[in-house]
């Protein structure tokens, strides 16, 4: 852990949401009644329950043809799907979701001034808390194993407008990977751009282990229609070994790489106004 | 299972991995976003010829009981079907062969092509974890194992039995 301390900081991120979250090998057995039953292991701490369409599985793989934005997903139902839970804290900072396959530990930054509680000293804690109850609830009720397939890191990032930039067509202040825009050979303005990015994580020895996404999309404030970009940075791959071990590995490595890309593709302007350390 | 309890799709759209807390409740979206129609795109296609047999296919199996061969063999995981769509998906091309889908006694699904001198099988075991084995008669290759993330073996074998 003490390379953690060599990643970039920034004392006010722009970040209002991180989610860590594992897919595993369908529990069939893992049904509404269970669902119920493990709500009341969490509801002390998460009072609030909300039901939400699943998310599918997804899995990163290499050597297959790379499919574009949007992803197409097949699904062949049976019945119509079980829920994803979400079990919220009253203040919904902190929220655990839950599903026959997925199991996720979101932070979610609900007021302006709320600071950012900090992976190491919060969020990866708060995960491994919550998936030891989910883990020895599956194994006492008889329902496991639990075979986890995918981990993922999901860091949200609401870059506002301010000083630096005040319009969707200025990206390049904000990203310096972005050059394109401003080319006098098309007579017109450009309005706004959304992209996305993909990197492959391997092994020193070229063993695949996942991707990392990056997304920008222009969009507005509601409550006073300030235009912002939405940067989502995601690494998603296998559990490096076996058990709660392989799986913060994993997310141990994703988050370095989403903390050092952030730094990377964003401007040294913008790093003042998050106040970088 | 009935089939008139199938509600089988296959759904097309873009995958839901959001695992985000907040369903864009802060957001407002510009006025000009909008979703492609990638159902209707796909499904004339030609592209995707090999999708109508393989989803027919894929329904008729996952309709099978459980003990459907007598000796007490599993019905087919709905997961593993949509595994074979996904896979199929990504290493197809219109030239492939289709290829055959049989139910394993396990609950799996294996993927087979016999053809053009190439015998190659994929037993879907786990959306994660295929067993691959080739044989090509004609360059005497032969090739056997498991296959979980790393998909470039199975892609040259369908690779050459898509060219030869």
């Amino acid at each position: 852990m003490t390379t953690l301390n060599k990643l970039p900081s920034f004392e006010n991120p722009p970040l209002i949401e991180v989610a860590l979250s594992v897919q595993f090998e369908s529990l069939p057995e893992l049904q509404i009644p269970q669902l119920g039953l493990l709500w009341a292991e969490f509801k002390e701490r998460f009072p609030r329950v909300e039901q939400h369409t699943p998310v599918d599985q997804v899995i990163e793989r290499i050597g297959v043809r790379a499919v574009p934005q949007p992803r197409v997903g097949f699904k062949l139902l049976e019945n119509p799907p079980l829920p994803r839970l979400w079990f919220a804290e009253d203040g919904g900072n902190e929220l655990v979701q839950v599903q026959s396959d997925f199991f996720g530990r979101n932070w979610r930054k609900i007021k302006e001034l709320e600071e950012y509680p900090r992976y190491e000293d919060a969020i990866r804690p708060g995960f491994v808390t919550d998936w030891n109850i989910f883990e020895r609830y599956v194994e006492e009720k008889g329902l496991g194993p639990i075979k986890p397939n995918q981990c993922s890191v999901t860091y949200v990032n609401h870059i506002v407008s301010g000083d630096v930039w005040q319009d969707h067509n200025e990206l390049g202040s904000i990203f310096r990977i972005w050059n394109g825009g401003n080319d006098k050979r098309i007579p017109l303005e450009m309005e706004d751009a959304k992209f996305a990015l993909r990197y492959v994580i391997s092994s020193q020895k070229n063993e695949f282990f996942g991707r990392l996404h990056i997304s920008v999309e222009p969009a507005f404030l509601k409550q006073d229609d300030k235009p912002i970009f939405v940067l989502t940075l995601t690494c998603r791959g296998k559990p490096m070994n076996e058990g709660l071990d392989g799986i913060l590995s994993f997310m141990d490595l994703g988050r370095r790489h989403i903390v050092d890309s952030f730094d990377a593709i964003t401007t040294e302007e913008m790093h003042e106004v998050w106040r970088k350390l | 299972m009935s089939a008139g309890n199938l509600a089988y799709a296959p759904q097309f759209g873009p995958v839901t991995d959001d695992v985000s807390g907040f369903s864009s409740c802060r957001l407002r979206e510009r006025d000009d976003t909008s979703v492609a129609a990638v159902g209707e795109t796909l499904t004339y296609n030609n592209d995707f010829k090999w999708l109508p047999p393989i989803v027919s296919r894929l329904k008729d199996i996952l309709q099978l009981n459980a003990d459907w061969d007598s000796y007490g063999a599993h019905p087919v995981r709905p997961e593993s079907a949509e595994t074979v769509l996904d896979l199929l998906y990504n290493l197809m091309s219109s030239d492939t062969p289709i290829p055959a889908i049989i139910p394993t006694p396990e609950g799996h699904v294996q993927i087979e092509w016999h053809t053009k001198g190439i015998d190659l099988e994929v037993e879907i075991e786990s959306p994660a974890l295929f067993h691959v084995s080739y044989e090509d008669s004609i360059s005497n290759n032969e090739w056997e194992g498991d296959l979980q993330y790393d998909m470039t073996r199975l892609a040259t074998f369908i690779r050459e039995l898509t060219n030869r």
